[in-house]
């Protein structure tokens, strides 16, 4: 006589032949309820402040990486030498001092400053960097060679002129980069908020 | 009648092995499991191993780098480059223009050759003691450097080049050529170590208040 049955009722029994028995929707769902109460035990469902960026002062130096950046006022301008203003524009300038604390020629002094919630102004990043000194465009700023730097934007000459602005200091994080295994300069993000007074020059 | 060995007597098999149970069907699974997660453990601890602090590439991709002295022809597989001699300057004019630096100008009187091909040198630059890099400066065209001159073979081109360094970085410094403007890894490089300049020198030079033309590009013998 056979001790192995296989009519009806004589299925296998216990805690193994029950999940076996569950469907496989309700076991990733089971695991992820289960990995869900677990991160939780951690503070994986705690609530995350998103971090604080501290404003400073005009003419205070903030460590953007890889650049250290003084912004020192906001103008309203004109008609700039060798630039082209569409009509029913003026240009918003930031001035700051950016310095290259890498230790190689860079071209991405650009990304350093940014600019939101200013009326007429769409984009955050400047359309022209120019060079106060003789009023070039640089593709490069050298290390260890501070510049006074005027960011650009196009504003619409329609709109009210603003009494200050708040300008933001954008940084990078030197770090190994995990695709190409070089070290590069990454993970941007805000360092700091300058509130800057406009000061409108387009008269003079 | 005789049996083949390879076929034995199914009557002479002494056991069977019965199928897994339940019990035993989970543990195979969980074993499976393990050895998946292992795998992948074992993986990604090869794949983020990084030797010597990492940054692996840039030592595998350098730039070929073919040195020599001031004054002598540094040879790469595609270009010759020369530094005739080295001036220093807190002005440099330009197209009637003068510029002034927050440093000190450093200028060269370089003469570059192609060989074989046509082609442009896209990188110039100088490196000082802390091996800082220094371009050539973009403030002004300067027509040895980028798509604007193209270099023919068996023509010498001589100019001037200005780069922009800070004053402690002007006594010791090299300087490099290229063909490749931005991307310089696995290029040839032309290096050549300029004269030391103390700092007395240095002074000199970012104090005097006549701008230094610089010398356009022209062809010469070769």
């Amino acid at each position: 006589m056979s001790n192995h049955g296989g009519g009806p009722g004589a299925g296998r029994s216990g805690l193994g032949a029950r999940l076996l028995a569950v469907p496989l929707r309700w076991l990733g769902l089971g695991t992820g309820v289960a990995g869900l109460a677990a991160s939780g035990l951690f503070g994986g469902l705690d609530t995350v402040t998103k971090p604080e960026v501290p404003t400073v002062a005009v003419g205070t130096v903030v460590d953007g990486g890889p650049w250290n950046v003084t912004v020192t006022g906001s103008r309203l301008v004109g008609e700039l030498p060798k630039l082209h203003l569409r009509d029913g524009r003026r240009w918003f300038s930031v001035l700051a001092t950016v310095e290259n604390t890498a230790d190689e020629s860079r071209t991405d002094f650009g990304d350093a400053i940014r600019l939101t919630g200013v009326a007429g102004i769409a984009e955050e990043r400047p359309s022209q960097v120019l060079l106060v000194r003789d009023g070039s465009r640089p593709s490069y700023l050298n290390p260890g060679l501070p510049e006074r730097l005027a960011f650009l934007w196009e504003q619409d000459d329609s709109t009210p002129v603003p009494t200050s602005a708040t300008v933001q200091v954008w940084g990078t994080t030197r770090r190994l980069d995990t695709i190409g295994e070089t070290w590069e300069w990454l993970d941007p993000e805000r360092r700091a908020e300058v509130e800057v007074p406009v000061q409108d020059r387009r008269a003079g | 009648m005789t049996v083949p060995t390879d076929y034995p007597d199914p009557d002479s098999v002494t056991s069977h092995r019965a199928p897994p149970g339940p019990g035993q069907r989970m543990g195979l699974r969980a074993g499976a499991g393990t050895l998946i997660v292992a795998a992948l453990a074992v993986g990604g601890a090869i794949a983020n191993w990084r030797p010597i602090n990492g940054g692996g590439a840039e030592a595998r991709e350098r730039p070929f780098v073919q040195a020599g002295r001031f004054g002598e022809t540094v040879s790469t597989r595609v270009f010759d480059a020369t530094v005739l001699d080295v001036r220093g300057a807190a002005k440099v004019s330009n197209g009637g223009q003068s510029h002034d630096t927050a440093g000190v100008w450093i200028v060269l009187r370089v003469r570059l050759a192609t060989r074989d091909r046509a082609m442009s040198i896209g990188y110039a630059a100088l490196r000082d003691q802390r091996d800082r890099e220094f371009r050539a400066t973009t403030r002004f065209t300067q027509p040895l450097v980028g798509a604007g001159r193209v270099l023919q073979p068996g023509i010498p081109v001589e100019g001037d080049l200005a780069f922009e360094v800070p004053r402690d970085a002007a006594t010791r410094l090299s300087a490099y050529f290229g063909q490749e403007q931005i991307d310089i890894r696995m290029d040839d490089l032309a290096e050549v170590l300029l004269p030391t300049v103390d700092k007395a020198r240095v002074d000199e030079w970012a104090s005097a208040p006549a701008p230094v033309p610089l010398a356009s590009a022209r062809a010469v013998a070769p």
